[in-house]
Formats: structure tokens, sequence, C-alpha cells
């Protein structure tokens, strides 16, 4: 039964209820087998290999209980959360099939060299990083491509992003910043070494905003290995995150993620994974917010006054983690505050590439199949720019459409940018 | 956070509901565990299709059998006029935002997907109903291997008419068989005229009505259909299929698209884990993640015991899911009832005055709570075949009640 709060009640929480792996795998009975989520799901229109979120989910998970062996189709299963969220019971269905990839792939000890390379972006991002020009060069090379293809697995086409060496520490180094609230960002892996621009927005617009930013850590949140059953190279990983991040928490900082699949994961996705729900892990998924979202719920006023106009198109598409997050699309709202702005929303569920899914030569095309609404989309409003929250659909879209695909706080500081 | 209006639920009520508000020009935001009860609806409206309140087998004149009913029966609360409103003003809407519906003199029946003839108010232009059949040559085309489709069924209850009807099989375009996938292929398939002249080939020559599933397209679907008619040179309409519905998802894609281009945000799959709201204040309410949203007006439009907005605990007892309101229910919901569908759960839902307004913990009426459609007590949408009237009824009504409440309210 709900409760019902009294007013000015304390804002923390007696009675929250924490998805842990059981959790996940009990929401299994709760299954009416509508078929909904089968007739949402992206991949399962796009290969018949594929028995669909119903049948592989809670379905499936009742034969896992008894041990029937396993079978290999949560492996087809891209992660985009697009089932759990059109289930109109509650049905864990993408938790309950990523709990049985890691089943399926031994927890790590039966996961390919590719994947695990995937797995481990901040580390291909440092090795890379230190030349980070002939990393480039190397990459864009189509031969070297196919002789990755053939060794680790990776497709040649897939949307490998520019390797930028340590272009955001070195800038954040530098910095003059306000004597505000401080407040903390957490990084993960993609601002170090490959979106060094995205993350100096995020500092910029909170900067413009009166705080005072520091960056706590740039370990990586392990999401990839935890979406490919990686789970016992995932958990020391994930327990270090949580160590490092623990003093802003604690210091009652809010804790700034760009990366909608980077906070999810502290959020939610280590106690439904790792079953992390000790007091201090709670106390960093709880400190932890989505940029738009802090945007969005502390400071519309203030941004409403001091964005200038930017008479573009812009066609916006939410990533599948956003859905995770269950808040509709905080970005949508804050990118109506920009003046003269001609917005559309995608209508398409996914971009395809499902975070490190589109990556694997298996599945690079049925990525591709499942990307083919948005590109359509694409072609047909022929924006000026697109903006996405994450940044694999980031580098994929940028990919396959030639158009510049920024996150929103870009868009955010060119906004307030462009009175200057 | 601050909307003028939350909604919780994204059934067809809610929908109507949210986008009245917003087409008075209030800011809403839209909340709702999963996709709604319309992937079990079609596109046309059943507003009342039979009653104990008329001697009729069928009730012929749905708007006038309205005055009959019980007097705590929904239609009866928010009345007659404000009835017929709705739905004039639905089917302009609707016509906008996605297709025609007419709404005719009087019921005509169509074909459910088990074959049975449903009595029906307001019909899309590609549903097929029994009076369009009525002297025609039908012949009912099936998809080899598509199951969710009894065309069997449907070819008997023909025969009944002395319609004359037959099945034939044809290849499917796809090569999964399930109604999602039937759709979307027709969406991607690149050349129409190719495929249906194909279909012709094995359509008998005294046809003159053509039955398709209704799985003729996801997004273009009247494209497809307009087509067939083109290449076939005959009427081809669309007969419901087992659920998931394709015009109930194609309703309810049409409706959300409209409703975030319009401004409105939708958090889909979000759940209320709790609330706080007195007597003409604002309500607050949490997320299943505990972010906090405030709003002036809440409309409660999140389904029954199927979709989740109530539920019924061991002993019987039904409850509201998000807020805990009062409910009604004229027995324990363990009983086991003769007549499956007169069984109390039918009519078991939450208790409101004539202005859909609730109460909680047995005290005052709430002034800024409206709740609409299956969450409402006292109707029975499967025995009465009314579900999408009531929902369209109720969720105007209590937008136009919301709308009422903010205007008196919001002015200082
Ligand atoms: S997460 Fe996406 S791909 Fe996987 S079953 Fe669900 S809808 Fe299908
Ligand atoms: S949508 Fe939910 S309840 Fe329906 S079949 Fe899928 S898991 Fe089961």
């Amino acid at each position: 039964m709900p409760e019902t709060a009294k007013r000015n009640s304390d804002s923390t929480r007696s009675d929250e209820v924490i998805w842990d792996s059981a959790a996940v795998l009990r929401s299994v009975d709760q299954c009416t087998k509508c078929g909904i989520c089968h007739a949402h799901c992206p991949v399962a229109a796009a290969t018949g290999e594929f028995p669909g979120p119903k049948y592989t989910g809670p379905q499936a998970q009742r034969f896992r209980i008894i041990g029937s062996g396993h079978e290999l189709s949560p492996i087809l299963c891209s992660g985009c959360g697009v089932c759990t969220s059109v289930c109109p019971n509650n049905v864990a269905i993408t938790d309950i099939i990523t709990l049985a990839k890691a089943e399926i792939g031994g927890h790590g000890t039966k996961i390919g060299i590719g994947q695990k390379l995937v797995n481990r972006p901040e580390l291909v991002g440092r090795l890379s990083g230190v030349f980070p020009w002939l990393t480039n060069a190397l990459l864009a090379n189509s031969l070297v491509r196919r002789i990755v293809e053939l060794v680790i697995g990776i497709h040649h086409k897939a949307p490998l992003p520019k390797v930028h060496g340590r272009k955001f520490d070195r800038w954040f180094a530098d910095l003059l910043q306000p004597d505000g609230t401080p407040i903390s960002f957490f990084t993960g892996c993609a601002i170090g070494n490959y979106d060094p621009d995205v993350g100096i927005a995020m500092v910029r617009v909170l900067n413009h905003l009166g705080y005072k930013v520091d960056v706590p850590t740039d370990l990586c949140c392990s999401l990839p290995m935890l979406s490919s059953g990686e789970t016992d190279a995932a958990r020391p990983r994930a327990r270090a995150l949580v160590d490092a991040l623990q003093p802003a928490a604690t210091a009652n900082k809010k804790i700034i993620s760009t990366s909608t699949s980077c906070s999810l994961t502290l959020r939610s996705k280590y106690a439904a994974f790792l079953d992390m729900t000790d007091h201090v892990s709670r106390n960093v998924a709880n400190a932890t917010v989505d940029a738009c979202e802090f945007l969005l719920h502390r400071h519309v006023g203030q941004l409403r006054n001091t964005l200038h106009p930017i008479p573009l198109k812009v066609l916006y598409h939410g990533p599948c983690q956003l859905r995770g997050h269950q808040m509709g699309q905080p970005a949508v709202e804050l990118l109506r505050l920009i003046p003269g702005i001609n917005l559309e929303v995608s209508e398409a569920d996914c971009c395809g590439i499902g975070g490190t899914y589109g990556y694997d030569k298996d599945k690079y095309d049925i990525a591709m199949s499942v990307g083919k609404t948005l590109i359509d989309q694409v072609k047909q409003v022929r924006p000026d720019v697109i903006v996405c929250d994450s940044e694999t659909c980031r580098w994929n879209i940028e990919a396959q459409t030639s158009i510049e695909t920024i996150h929103p706080v870009q868009m955010l500081m060119r906004a307030l940018d462009a009175g200057d | 956070m601050k909307t003028d209006a939350i909604i919780i639920g994204s059934e067809l009520d809610g929908l109507v509901a949210a986008t009245r508000l917003c087409e008075r020009g209030y800011s809403v935001r839209l909340f709702s565990t999963g996709a709604g009860s319309l992937h079990y609806s079609s596109d046309g409206i059943h507003v009342l299709g039979f009653s104990q309140a008329t001697n009729e087998e069928y009730v012929s004149k749905p708007i006038e059998a309205i005055s009959q009913l019980n007097q705590d029966h929904p239609y009866q609360k928010i009345g007659k006029d404000q009835a017929i409103d709705a739905l004039s003003w639905y089917v302009n809407m609707i016509g906008d935002v996605h297709q025609h519906v007419l709404l005719n003199d009087c019921n005509k029946m169509v074909i459910s997907p088990a074959g049975l003839n449903i009595p029906i108010y307001g019909t899309s232009k590609h549903q097929a109903t029994i009076e369009q059949l009525d002297r025609e040559n039908v012949t009912i085309v099936v998809f080899r291997g598509h199951r969710d489709f009894p065309a069997e069924l449907i070819a008997v209850e023909l025969g009944k008419k002395d319609t004359p009807s037959r099945v034939i099989q044809v290849d499917a375009p796809s090569e999964f068989l399930e109604n999602a996938a039937l759709a979307k292929s027709f969406d991607a398939m690149e050349d129409l005229d190719a495929y249906f002249a194909t279909i012709g080939e094995a359509i008998p020559p005294e046809t003159n009505v053509v039955l398709f599933p209704a799985v003729m397209g996801f997004s273009r679907h009247q494209e497809v259909l307009v087509t067939a008619e083109r290449v076939l040179g005959m009427p081809c309409l669309e007969v419901p299929t087992l659920p998931p519905s394709i015009p109930g998802m194609r309703l309810e894609h049409a409706f959300v698209s409209h409703l975030k281009n319009n401004g409105i945000s939708v958090h889909l799959g979000a759940s209320i884990s709790r609330s706080s709201f007195d007597e003409n204040e604002s309500i607050v309410i949490w997320d299943s993640m505990d972010r906090q949203y405030e709003a002036s007006a809440l409309v409660i439009s999140s389904g029954g015991v199927l979709m989740g907005g109530l539920n019924v605990d061991s002993q019987g007892v039904i409850h509201e899911t998000s807020l805990g309101l009062d409910t009604y229910q004229s027995e324990p919901l363990n009983a086991i009832s003769v007549d499956r569908s007169l069984h109390a759960l039918h009519t078991a839902g939450v208790e409101t005055d004539n202005a859909l307004r609730p109460k909680r913990n047995g005290s005052g009426t709430i002034q800024n709570v409206f709740v609409t459609g299956r969450t409402l007590a006292h109707w029975n949408p499967a025995a009465e075949s009314s579900s999408e009237g009531v929902c369209v009824a109720t969720g105007w009504a209590a937008a136009e009640n919301a709308h009422q409440y903010l205007e008196e309210h919001n002015n200082g």
C-alpha cells in the first residue's frame, strides 16, 4: 500500500524499496502474460533468433530457477529497457535477462576477449590515449578494423569514439571557479578519455549557476561488464568506485553525472546485479543524480532567465538508459527553455547500439536494423544538430548520419554563450 | 517541480484528460507504470452495448439509454449532456491527431476477436461492421501461420446472418507471425501494389468485400488499406485480432506523440511510491526513485485490477494503489459468482461524488483529485460493452472539473 506522508516530513525515506537481485527475480510472479512487452521489443522485431522479453524474461526464468540448463537467448537482448518501461505489472524484465546473462557467461569466465576489451573503456582509453593521434589514425584504417574484427570480434563498422588523451583533466586543473555551493561531478570513463567537451560544458554550466565543482574520481562505473555478465570483475571495481564517491555523499553533496547509464548504474544497478545494498552504497546511490534531472528540478527559473536564443532545428533522441530512470525526458523540458529553438523529439525507441551491444560482429546487423526508425526520422527532419544524453548513442548517431550530435548540457552551454 | 495537473495512468481516460487539460493551456505531467489497456482495445468507441435497464437484447440507442442506468453509474454521475459533449470533442480531436471516427445514429455490430457480435457506437473508417457485410460476398484473408486471428469463427458468425464467406490463406509479409511484427512489416513494405496484386490472384471473383486481420501497418495503416482497396477494387476492412491489439497500439502511440509534441512530459515506467495532500491544497507525489513532483490537481486514471490501478488483498478487499482512496465493493471479492460477468470484482472500484472526486480514510471529499475510467466503481465494462465510452466521458469530465477547480484556485 502506498504510504501517505505527512506534510513537511523529513525527506529521507524509511520505507525505501530496494530492487536487489532477489526482488528483481521475484517480480517474475507479477507477470500476467499480457504480451505487451513482446509487442514493443525492438530486437524481437529485428531477428527471429530472439524469442523476446516475455519468453526470455519471466517465462524462461521459471525454468532457470529449477536449473533446467542454459539457453542462449538472453545474450541477444540489447538491454534497451523498452520492455520494462511498458510492462503494466512492474516486472523487472530487463534486469531478469541481465542476471541470466551473467549466469550464462559464468560471471565472466566464459566471456570473449573482444567483449572483455569493450568492457574496459577506461583501460582502452588510457592505453590508446598515450598517443591519441596514432590510435585515431590506426582506427580510421579499414584494414586495421578488419583485423580487429577478425581477432577480437568488434565489427569493423562499429562506431568507435575518437581518443582525446586527457584534455578534460588539463582544462579542469587550470580552472578558476566561483566559491559557491560545492558539488561533485562524476566523469566516468567517457569524459576523461573520449568526450572532454561534454565535461567542460557541464562544469561551465554548473559554474554559471554558482557551484564549485570537484571531480572525486575518474573510475569507470563498469556497466558494460554488468550488462554483458562479467560480474566477478565488476564487483571489486564497483566497490572501489562507491568508496571513492562516499566522502562526497557523506558531505551531503550531490554527485552529478552527464552519462544516463553511469548514473543509473550507481543508483539502481549495483543493487540489482551485485546486491550492493549496504548503507554506503545506498548513500552514494541517493546522492547521484543525472545532469538534466538536476538542472530541471533545481534551476529552471535561473536557466530560463539566462539562456539566449538559438534559432536551430534540433532533434532530441532520448537514450535507452533514460527509461530506467523513469523520469520522462528532462532534457526535452530543458531544451524547450531555449528561445527560438525548433525542437523535434525522436519517435524511435532505440538507436540500436545498446551500449556496447552493437560493437559485437554478430550483433552489428541487428543493431543497425533496430536503429533504422531513428535514421529515417533524421533523414526526414534534417536537423542542424542532434542532441542525446548518452555517449555510445551519440557516437553511433553521428557515425550513421554525419550530423553533429551533442549532449543536452552542451546545447545549454551554447545558449548561455550565445549572448556574448 | 510544480505543474497545474498530474495524471496517473495512460489508460484511454488518462490520455483524454491530459489532452483536454493541455488544450486548455495547463501544464501537465503524466505518470504511468507501463503501457495502458489500449493494448486490449480497438480504435472504435463502445459506448453502451448491453444493459439490464433496457428491455432489448442489446442497446440500440446508447446515448438515450444512459438516463436509465443506475444513479451511481459513471455516465449518470457526469450526466448525459456532458457525455455527449465529451464524445463529440473526442471524435473531433482524434480525427485531427490520428484518424477519423464516425459516431453512428445507433449501435452497429462489430466482430470481436472471438468471432462474437458486439454493439459499437463509434467506428473507425476501416473497422468492419456486420451491417457493412450484409448481402455482400466476403473473403477473409489469413496470413499463413498467424495464430491470433480466428478467421473460422468469424466465417461461422457471418454464416448465421446468411452472409456468404470463405477463408483464404496467403503468404505473410514477414518472417515472424505476431501482430506487431506483421504490422511493422507493412510499415516497411516497399511495393504495396505488387503485394496486394498477388493477394488479388487468390481472391475468388465473386468476392466484393475483403476482411483482413487488424495488423495492416502500425504507422501507415490508412495508406496500406487504401492501396489494398485500389488494387483489389473493393472495400478492404480490418477485424480485431487477439491482443495485443494493433489498432489500440496505434491509438496509444498517436496520443503519446501528440502529448509529447505539445510539451507534456510522459513518465513511462514510473510508479508512485508515496504522496502527500490535504484538502484544497497542492498535491505532492514521489516516484519510485524518490523524485518529488507537485501539482494543483490530480487525475487518477490508473486502470482496474488488470492494469494495476486497483488490487485485491487476501481478505477479498479492493484497494486503490496510488493514493489509497476509499473504494466500493458489493461483497468480498473472494466469493465465487455463478455468472462470471456479474462477479463483484467488475463493479468494484473507487467511490466518488458526481464531480468524480474521491474520499480517503472516510474523511471529507478531496476537492482537487478526480478519478476516471476503470478505477471507478459502479460500472461493468465487460458486461456492458461500454469501455471506451466511459473512459472518454469520465476522462473529459475530470479534465473539465479540474479546469474549474484550477480557475477558482489559481488566481492567487
Ligand atoms: S531490454 Fe530491449 S532488447 Fe532486451 S528484451 Fe527488453 S525490449 Fe527486448
Ligand atoms: S508486459 Fe509484463 S506482464 Fe505483460 S507479458 Fe511482459 S512481463 Fe508479463
